[in-house]
């Protein structure tokens, strides 16, 4: 009941609740790094895999991380070559 | 005899993981262990200084590794426990001066005379950390309740699991009891939860860590000194012993407030996960 006295503080919470806050969105952000070299290993193998099915044009490609807020986006695209 | 190898790690440094290794190796040791600690921070030593033995050094870990000396001559005595050796890293060279491989085998050969083998990691995730690593069948985080400390220490647990090292544990060190029962500090719970791994040690701030060092006496001498009674429990827990976890929060109720609310039986939310 004692709390009701305390100082309100920065971000309307406690010390203890804006850290457990910033903690919790610095992890959630880490956890969704990805370093350029597993990018680049990532891209690799799946088009490897969908060159098994497809004919792909390798310099059309992209392949890049989106954020948007707190979500991560894989975006990818790959430019289909016509059968000969 | 085939004993086990330990890595003590956490990514930032200063969160008291050399003072960690030498407390829980003496506490290990004077369970009847036969324990090794392995300074592997190259460049930078310091558990020499912790355990007291920065006179004692004449062969380190890159002698040993570079074949200018036996193990057995680069092995110092501790002082007190009669069981306990350490290994100094070297002073004047760097980290990328032994290699994984290295330490492997030097590890694996150290088992079968000792129980423990505990690795000191140096801080960071570069090198000297994935050498640190390599030998480890288990890992012991050290963290502080602080929001850097804990960000570090979810990074090197993640480098743990893609390392095959799951059995991470962890200690949360330099817990200050007031500050979390007035809510200026993350407790326990906050911490485990955000990491998802289960605590080994819940270690309270202690300025007695500060006398002992400055004495080359581990704490877990000092049969007064809270942090001590906690790394001589989690030598226990390594060793095998259920001891159920000691919150300091609970542990240290100072105000009056606190004090009514123990007697009456209140406890705040503190429970840790073991």
């Amino acid at each position: 009941m004692f709390s009701i006295f305390r100082k309100k503080r920065g971000h309307g919470g406690s010390p203890r609740d804006v850290a457990r806050e910033r903690v919790q969105a610095a992890i959630r952000r880490d956890r969704m790094e990805v370093s350029a070299p597993q990018l680049t290993e990532l891209r690799d193998n799946l088009l490897y895999t969908i060159r098994e099915h497809l004919p792909v044009a390798p310099e059309f490609t992209e392949f890049r991380l989106q954020r948007d807020g707190d979500e991560v986006f894989l975006v990818s695209r790959v430019r289909l070559e016509s059968r000969t | 005899m085939s004993g086990k190898t330990i890595v003590m790690t956490s990514g930032k440094g200063g969160v008291g993981k050399t003072t960690a290794t030498a407390n829980v190796g003496t506490a290990l040791a004077l369970r009847s262990n036969r324990v090794v600690v392995i300074d592997t921070d190259i460049g930078l030593r310091n558990l020499d200084v912790v355990m007291g033995l920065e006179n004692r050094i004449v062969y380190d870990l890159v002698d040993v590794v570079e074949e200018r000396c036996r193990i057995e001559q680069a092995l110092i005595r501790d002082k007190h426990a009669g069981e306990l050796y350490l290994v100094a890293a070297a002073q004047t060279r760097d980290k990328d001066c032994i290699t994984a491989e290295q330490l492997v085998d030097l590890c694996r050969r150290l088992e079968l005379d000792f129980d423990y083998v505990i690795v000191d990691c140096p801080a960071g995730i570069e090198q000297g950390f994935r050498n640190a690593i390599a030998a480890a069948q288990e890992a012991l985080v050290v963290t502080t309740p602080e929001v850097s400390a804990i960000r570090d220490a979810d990074r090197v647990i993640g480098l743990l699991h893609a390392s095959d090292i799951h059995t991470a544990k962890l200690i949360i060190n330099r817990i200050k009891p007031e500050m979390v029962r007035q809510g200026d500090m993350l407790d326990s719970s906050d911490v485990l939860d955000m990491l998802a791994v289960d605590a080994i040690g819940l270690v309270p701030s202690d300025d007695r860590v500060i006398t002992s060092t400055n004495n080359g006496t581990p704490v877990v001498y000092d049969t007064q000194s809270p942090s001590g009674r906690e790394f001589v429990r989690i030598a226990a827990r390594i060793d095998g012993e259920y001891l159920p976890m000691i919150d300091p929060v609970e542990e240290q109720p100072t105000s009056i407030m606190d004090k009514v609310r123990t007697l009456m039986g209140i406890n705040r939310k503190t429970s840790a996960h073991v």
